[in-house]
């Protein structure tokens, strides 16, 4: 089951990129060049305390003002098709932000995680992604 | 469970189809970026954010979120809500606009930079409500205006001000009504100020109340296509531009008390006169193509339509109204009066319907500086004020007096410093105030067709020079002078011509004799009713003339017969007032009385008719119900001819 949600969640990835005038994504970088991907589905930014906080329906994170370097439209979330299909080991965490702890790859870490929103960090990029 | 996965990728494709829009509020300002467009958005030391060419300080961001609203290009849209006023900006002009709001008074500076190879034209979309608002707007590139659905109040200044030298549209859409609406005592030249050239367009209504000074104000061209406007106060002119004034189609109306109703002027120092498609036109002049116009003013001295340069209608319906009386002018040191319509240079209508209606004292219909020229349209001239009289201290709305022609202005329903050319078309024309005159040249009159009625009070047809009636149907009552008079030559060719003078000394042609000058009759049919009617003089007249006295009354049948032939027959005008003017009976002359008779200084009887077929010494019947005379025919009579005398004379 966990195996055909992300599937779903790929397949979104790929049907968001057939079309090419809708970016449901929003792609923050900073300039370490780290990137965060989330969806734009409800999303607001606002500056509080020397941080920008990106909130959507999902989540909410923080990013430092002094350390965001730029933002994009994506159609795609950045990074998760790269994420899916390497080896590389990832950091799961949880929305509120605990660490939940690393996985060999991310589909290791979706069949591992119960249903639920998650912040999967790599060595240059973060992504949210949604376990159903 | 496969079918719920179903459901879900459903509602995801669903999902995506949206558009994404980034909304940033920054000062009162909501910029609208499409996802579509914005490619990176840069952030600068945590303190700013560029995107598409805009940069914000984040500090002074005060919103931010995505949605899926559509964004329409090359857009500023500024919603009016009592005090405040939300303005939003499409993403791609967002560099270009430079907004300040402060409760509802929006500004905003549109910058150099915007050109057909960036952004292109922004249009600037107007509505909703405000009694504390205004819309200002500086740039040096076109740019659009929508009146959607405004209504705007600027107690302390224009409620639109657009100082942009560019052309201007302004775009009342469709259904919509709009109402803009100034302060008094400001400094601003109008409640709607347009430095540029302005362009009207759109099937909405536009209102403007100007109490300051003008209604609207163009500093360039401007022109008018289905829209109504309607200027319904103003402390000077209702409309006032320069360059030229083009109406295509549309109402526009101007009611107003201040000055002018509509007003053009030139813009430089000299006029290019009318130009290719009016391209780079800077002529003052007043072009009228379709449509209607209705203006009124009721301020002194004041024209319902002027233009510097010409003016020119060649459709739709005008109604042009003055009320006041005329004024004094300090500066020129004469009087000055209204007119309804008036143009410096000359004035020509082909078409349409033209309604012109001075009430005051000394008020014209309309007047040309130069040249007038009627083809074809209907034309109603009505004045209704007598002579005005003023020396600066004192002032006469009723003057009879004869004081030099600078205290004085005579009213007029039609009046040319140069030629009048009447070509066509249906004229009428009614001058009830004393010394009111039907149609005055001031130089040389030529009548080739057209229906021409004149009731006036001094005379019908007047020219300084010599006059042409060469056809068309000419019929003139004149209360208190000649009905149709030439201080040159009266040259009469063709065309139906009723004339009735005032009697006593007053003619039904008057070819000013005393001067030298003659009526020359080579064709045409003609009815004179008069004491002294002209009668030819020179060989150059071939067509024979009859001259008579009968008994004639208003609505009575004037028939010249030759046996039991009718030669000619007209109807007297019913409105003729045979106890007024011609309707005396001359003394009965014995047949054969020979000698001087009525000769003397031209005169004749009471009617003077001709006609083709007449011929010079041949004896006709002159009737008018019962009462009849014969007649003897003459080429030629000047001031030698008596009736029944010698000479071809003629008895009655």
């Amino acid at each position: 089951m966990r195996r055909i949600c992300f599937i779903v969640l790929l397949l979104f990835g790929v049907a968001s990129a057939g079309k090419a005038q809708t970016y449901p994504y929003l792609a923050v970088q900073t300039t370490e060049g780290e990137v965060q991907t989330l969806s734009v589905d409800g999303l607001t930014m606002s500056m509080v305390d020397g941080q920008m906080i990106f909130a959507n329906e999902e989540t909410s994170v923080s990013v430092a003002l002094a350390s965001l370097s730029k933002m994009y439209f994506a159609s795609s979330a950045t990074g998760v098709k790269e994420l899916a299909t390497s080896n590389s080991p990832v950091q799961v965490y949880a929305a509120d932000g605990r660490y939940l702890g690393k996985f060999e790859t991310l589909p290791a870490a979706v069949s591992g995680l119960r249903s639920g929103v998650y912040v999967v960090r790599s060595k240059d990029v973060t992504v949210i992604i949604s376990v159903k | 469970m496969k079918r719920s996965i179903i459901s879900f990728l459903i509602i995801l494709c669903a999902s995506v189809s949206f558009a994404q829009t980034l909304h940033v509020g920054e000062g009162g300002v909501n910029y609208l970026f499409p996802a579509s467009q914005t490619g990176e958005m840069t952030f600068s030391d945590g303190t700013t954010l560029t995107i598409m060419g805009r940069a914000f300080t984040l500090l002074d961001v005060a919103t931010m979120f995505v949605d899926d609203e559509e964004v329409t290009d090359n857009l500023v849209s500024v919603v009016y809500n009592g005090t405040s006023a939300t303005v939003s900006v499409s993403g791609n002009v967002a560099q270009y606009v430079t907004v300040s709001v402060s409760g509802a008074h929006v500004s905003i500076v549109q910058s150099a930079d915007v050109s057909d190879e960036t952004c292109g034209e922004i249009t600037y979309n107007l509505s909703g409500t405000s009694t504390d608002g205004e819309f200002y707007l500086e740039g040096s590139y076109k740019a659009s205006i929508a009146l959607a659905g405004l209504t705007l109040t600027n107690p302390s200044g224009a409620a639109i001000n657009v100082q942009n030298g560019k052309r201007i549209d302004i775009s009342v859409k469709k259904d919509t009504e709009n109402t803009l609406t100034d302060g008094a005592n400001g400094s601003q030249k109008g409640c709607l100020v347009v430095k540029g050239h302005a362009e009207f367009k759109g099937k909405g209504t536009l209102n403007v109340y100007g109490y300051t000074a003008h209604g609207i104000k163009v500093g360039e061209y401007m022109t008018v296509k289905n829209c109504t406007i309607n200027v319904l106060s103003a402390a000077k002119d209702g409309i006032h531009c320069a360059e030229y004034y083009l109406q295509e189609s549309g109402e526009v109306s101007v009611n107003v008390a201040g000055d002018d109703g509509l007003q053009v002027e030139i813009d430089g120092e000299a006029s290019t006169g009318e130009t290719t498609d009016h391209e780079d036109e800077d002529s003052g002049s007043f072009y009228f193509l379709g449509g209607a116009l209705t203006a009124t003013t009721s301020a002194t001295a004041a024209k319902a339509i002027k233009a510097a340069g010409n003016i020119t209608v060649s459709g739709g319906t005008i109604s042009a109204t003055t009320t006041g009386n005329g004024t004094w002018d300090s500066d020129d040191k004469e009087t000055k009066a209204c007119a309804a319509m008036s143009a410096d240079g000359n004035l020509t209508i082909t078409d349409g319907t033209v309604t012109l209606t001075s009430l005051g004292s000394g008020g014209k219909g309309a007047k040309a500086g130069g040249v007038m020229n009627i083809a074809g349209g209907s034309v109603t001239a009505t004045t209704s004020g007598g002579l005005f009289y003023s020396n600066g201290t004192t002032t006469d709305t009723n003057y009879t007096g004869s004081a030099s022609k600078s205290y004085r202005s005579s009213p007029k329903g039609l009046k040319a410093t140069g030629n009048v050319n009447i070509t066509g078309g249906s004229i009428s024309v009614s001058t009830e105030g004393n010394n009111g005159e039907g149609i005055e040249s001031k130089s040389v009159m030529t009548i080739e067709d057209g229906t021409i009625t004149v009731n006036s009070k001094d005379d019908g047809l007047n020219s300084a020079s010599t006059m042409y009636l060469k056809g068309g149907t000419i019929t003139v009552v004149a209360t208190g002078n000649d009905a149709i008079d030439s201080n040159g030559h009266m040259y009469v060719s063709g065309g139906t011509i009723v004339a009735c003078g005032a009697g006593g000394a007053e003619c039904g042609i008057d070819a000013n004799e005393e001067d030298g000058y003659s009526v020359h009759f080579t064709g045409g049919t003609l009815l004179a009713i008069g004491a002294n009617n002209s009668t030819p003089s020179e060989s150059s007249s071939t067509q024979a003339y009859v001259s008579g006295s009968l008994s004639v009354s208003g609505g009575s049948t004037v028939t010249l017969a030759s046996g039991s032939t009718t030669l000619c027959s007209f109807t007297v005008p019913s409105n003729y007032s045979g106890s007024q003017s011609g309707g005396f009976r001359l003394p009965a002359r014995e047949p054969g009385h020979g000698g001087g008779g009525w000769g003397g200084n031209g005169q004749n009887g009471g009617v003077l008719v001709t006609c083709p077929g007449l011929t010079s010494g041949n004896s006709y019947t002159l009737t008018c119900g019962s009462s009849s005379a014969s007649v003897t025919a003459a080429t030629t009579g000047g001031s030698s001819t008596g009736p029944g005398g010698g000479g071809g004379g003629m008895w009655w």
